[in-house]
């Protein structure tokens, strides 16, 4: 497969939690290499989009396509094992078990040589590999991020999605995150997704959507979406 | 059959009685409490000791008549339900469903041991059933049945006004809605603590009214199978949370339970492995109704659901 | 007094074997067994039964033979199975219904009945013992008689904790065990099927209770309720233990151990000697129920933690 192929099509999808709906008739598009932000509001349904994606949740319309393959419905366990690794914004590392153990468990299917992942990983993060044994839910906001991520790449996904990876960070520490996740999309050539409520994951990114009440209502590449009205009324409140 | 009808009235009045303790607390409040068979025993042993007339050795031998044997069952088993309560009421679900069946566990050890107390495995017996000196022994049955009947009607008429008071209401809601818990903080533990408490006092009584019609009265007569599970099982079938269900829960179950009993007589088993047939069929029918028919076990099923700690993640 | 000392490390080995299925259960499926003490009563029956087919034969020094061995892996095999068969048909639909937790209590409590009226009926209210005859003591000095098979019972249950704190902390599987009780849906995420975690539990839990089962009858006897007396002593070494930690569960299990027997005894001496009319050996369980009714007030996480018990 060559760059610049469609990796994950999402295809009117309509998902929500029992009986309220909170994502309707949504379709994205992402290619292979490429880095796509969703953006939006608190509560447009950029989680449930994610979700939906990951197999956590069940569609009620529509279908996910994966490198031409109909993965709608599968378990999430399962959609891992074809390259989509999930890392979710709440519960995204297992806080009762040291670093080690939760990069192990990151590559609990993974059947290639689990030290060059770590490697590539501690050259990702170097703070990591001095964090090795300590309990990860004892880590600082930037590292359990930095660790999340990590144990979402250690099987070497073909498609990461990352769903608000800088919440909650401070500035220069958002930038840092940005910048290992562009390194990843250049030099491991994996294909982001990301979601953020923020614009500043904006510029980092390819192409954006806008999700608004659970409606993809814009779609546009980074630099364009910067200057679409309704990006702007939604971040500067103009 | 005569005979049997009247005996079906006071068992069933007895049963309908213990029953309703135990749905205010299950049915409405939530509480998986299994001391019910301690809560009936102290209750039972409460007031044979209270009315008894002579004790020979042990504690009692006061003669005091029947109701005020009524009150201090209602009074012991309270207390009791009160001091468990207050131990591990704040903790979660298991905790205190493990505490309360150790309480009854407990309980029923004290009466096989302190033989100053109870007379140990050996029992109490000559237990006067009230207005029986009035009427001759055919008809005792019927006057015991018939007043175990109307105080089983009384409590019923009191239970149906406290659970239709705001006080009820807020029980409800305590079961049915986590959030609400929440907000209400403190209160829900005073509230939950009044169930269980109210509730154990009248399965106090329940144990009470069985001990006088029974004549006589051992630990084991008060088993976790007889005393707990059979009760429970009364609750479910009745609906949870439905004062009129536990009563015809009740009847219905205690009627099954006693025609198996005469029926089991002619079949080729031994007496001995009776009980334990009858008891595996019960266990069975309460996990197949959880199985397949849980609507029914607790009303209705949105409680506190085992993934509550994900809601809010969802909700997100 | 040393003697009961030495009764109360066998029954805490035998405590904490039973603990440690109840914990493992707790753990990943958050509800208390109920069951489990009569399960634990099961697992013992079953290995009667087998050995009633397998002939003893004899080892040195003890007072049982290879037939014990092999009926005590059976037990563990058919157990495991039935436990997973009983978690598979009831306990799996309510967790795919998103229950409230009091369905796996109520459930719990219903095959409470079930197998203990099973019991009686297949193999009735009288005692039982694996091995007819005396069995081998050796009086020491100090008051305390002790058998070899109570011997092999206590070192048996510290090569067995051994072996599932090796596997918990040091084997993936036995990780991705802890995953999923720290976050299950973090952890489907990762690849680890929860449905093959619940299983793999299930069947710890069932090899543990047998063994328990089975040491009890061994080194005590079996009898229909065996189980269900020692159910608060496994729920204080359980709740005490720490949830999930292994060695915790070993610590906790001792101390009650050693509380219902040899601290019963230094009661019983302080009632006599001061006129209170009370006889401890009826008291045993009362004991267990009432610390961990302390437990529970004061620790309910277990009182090990910032030590090396706390896993």
């Amino acid at each position: 497969m060559n760059k610049g192929e469609k990796i994950l099509e999402v295809k009117d999808v309509t998902a929500g939690y029992g009986p309220v709906d909170v994502l309707f008739d949504a379709s994205i598009e992402v290619n292979k290499g490429e880095f796509v932000v969703v953006i939006g509001p608190n509560g447009a349904g950029k989680t449930t989009l994610m979700r939906t994606i990951d197999g956590v949740l069940k569609p009620k319309k529509g279908k996910v396509m994966f490198n031409g393959e109909n993965i709608t419905g599968m378990d999430p366990s399962d959609i891992l094992t074809k390259g989509i690794s999930y890392v979710p914004q709440e519960g995204n590392i297992f806080t009762d078990m040291s670093v080690m153990d939760n990069l192990e468990m990151g590559a609990y299917t993974y059947e290639g040589d689990i030290q060059e992942r770590l490697d590539m990983i501690f050259d990702l993060f170097p703070i990591l590999k001095e964090r090795l044994k300590q309990t990860s839910g004892n880590l600082s906001g930037g590292q359990r991020q930095m660790l999340a991520i990590s144990r979402g790449i250690m099987i070497d996904p073909s498609l990461l999605i990352l769903d608000e990876p800088t919440s909650g960070l401070q500035p220069n520490l958002v930038t840092d995150v940005l910048d290992s996740i562009v390194r990843l999309q250049e030099e491991e050539d994996m294909t982001i997704l990301l979601v953020a409520q923020t614009e500043q994951a904006i510029p980092a990114a390819d192409r954006g959507y806008l999700l608004r009440s659970g409606e993809i209502i814009f779609e546009a590449p980074t630099d364009t979406l910067l200057d679409n009205d309704q990006v702007m009324n939604l971040y500067f409140g103009g | 059959m005569i005979a049997y009808i009247a005996a079906l009235l006071c068992m069933g009045s007895v049963y309908a009685i213990i029953t309703l303790g135990y749905n205010l607390q299950w049915g409405y409040t939530g509480l998986f409490n299994l001391s019910v068979f301690g809560l009936a025993a102290a209750g039972g042993y409460t007031s044979v000791i209270l009315t008894g007339a002579t004790a020979g050795g042990r504690l009692g031998g006061y003669g005091l008549p029947f109701i005020i044997g009524l009150v201090g069952a209602a009074m012991v088993s309270g207390l009791l339900g009160g001091l468990i309560g207050m131990a591990t009421l704040h903790l979660e679900f298991g905790f205190f469903a493990i505490s309360t069946l150790g309480l009854g566990m407990t309980i029923q050890i004290i009466l096989k041991n302190e033989q100053w107390l109870s007379n140990g495995v050996w029992g109490i017996g000559g237990i006067h059933k009230p207005l029986s000196g009035f009427v001759g022994n055919d008809l005792s049955n019927w006057v015991y049945g018939i007043l175990a009947f109307l105080i089983m009607l009384l409590i019923f008429y009191l239970l149906e006004r406290v659970v239709k008071s705001p006080w009820g209401r807020i029980q409800m809601a305590i079961k049915e809605d986590e959030k609400l818990t929440e907000m209400l903080g403190k209160k829900v533990f005073s509230y939950r603590f009044q169930s269980l408490v109210l509730g154990s006092m009248i399965i106090g009584i329940g144990g009470a009214m069985f001990a006088h019609y029974q004549g006589y009265i051992n630990p084991m007569s008060y088993t976790d199978i007889m005393m707990c599970f059979l009760p429970l099982l009364m609750v479910v079938a009745g609906g949870s949370g439905n004062n009129k269900g536990s009563i015809v829960g009740a009847f219905v179950i205690w009627g099954a339970w006693s025609v198996s009993e005469m029926v089991a007589g002619y079949l080729p088993i031994s007496s001995a492995k009776i009980p334990h047939i009858r008891t595996l069929v019960v266990g069975i029918v309460i996990i197949s109704l959880l199985r397949w028919r849980p609507t029914g076990i607790i009303g209705r099923e949105q409680a506190v659901s085992s993934t509550a700690k994900n809601k809010d993640i969802i909700a997100s | 007094m040393l003697g009961s000392i030495v009764n109360g490390i066998i029954l805490g080995s035998i405590i904490t074997l039973g603990g440690l299925g109840i914990s493992y259960i707790l753990l990943i499926q958050n509800y208390f067994n109920f069951t489990g003490g009569t399960f634990f009563t099961l697992g013992a029956y079953l290995a009667f039964a087998f050995l009633s087919i397998i002939p003893m034969g004899s080892f040195p020094v003890v007072s049982f033979g290879p037939g014990l061995i092999l009926a005590l892996i059976l037990s563990m095999i058919v157990l495991a199975i039935i436990m997973t068969a009983v978690d598979k048909f009831l306990y799996q639909p309510l967790r795919k219904r998103n229950s409230p937790f009091m369905f796996f209590y109520l459930t719990a409590f219903g095959m409470l009945f079930v197998l203990r009226s099973l019991i009686y009926l297949i193999w009735g209210p009288q005692l039982k013992n694996y091995i007819s005859g005396v069995r081998k003591t050796y009086h020491l000095a100090g008051g305390i008689n002790i058998s070899p098979d109570e011997i092999f019972v206590v070192l048996a249950t510290l090569i067995i904790v051994g072996i599932v704190y090796y596997f918990q902390y040091y084997t993936k599987l036995g990780k991705a065990m802890l995953a999923t009780a720290n976050d299950s849906r973090l952890a489907e995420i990762s690849g680890i099927k929860n449905k093959h975690v619940h299983t793999t539990v299930t069947i710890i839990a069932g090899v543990l209770t047998a063994t328990a089962g089975v040491f009890y009858g061994l080194a005590i006897q079996l009898r229909p309720i065996m189980g269900f007396t020692l159910l608060m002593a496994m729920f204080f070494a359980v709740v005490c233990g720490g949830d999930g930690a292994i060695l915790g569960t070993l610590g906790a299990g001792l101390i009650i151990g050693i509380t219902q027997e040899f601290g019963s005894e230094i009661l019983q001496v302080i009632f006599d000697s001061t006129g209170i009319p009370i006889e401890m050996s009826g008291y045993k369980q009362v004991l267990a129920f009432l610390l961990l009714i302390v437990i529970l007030t004061t620790k309910p996480h277990g009182i090990f933690q910032g030590t090396f018990l706390e896993r």
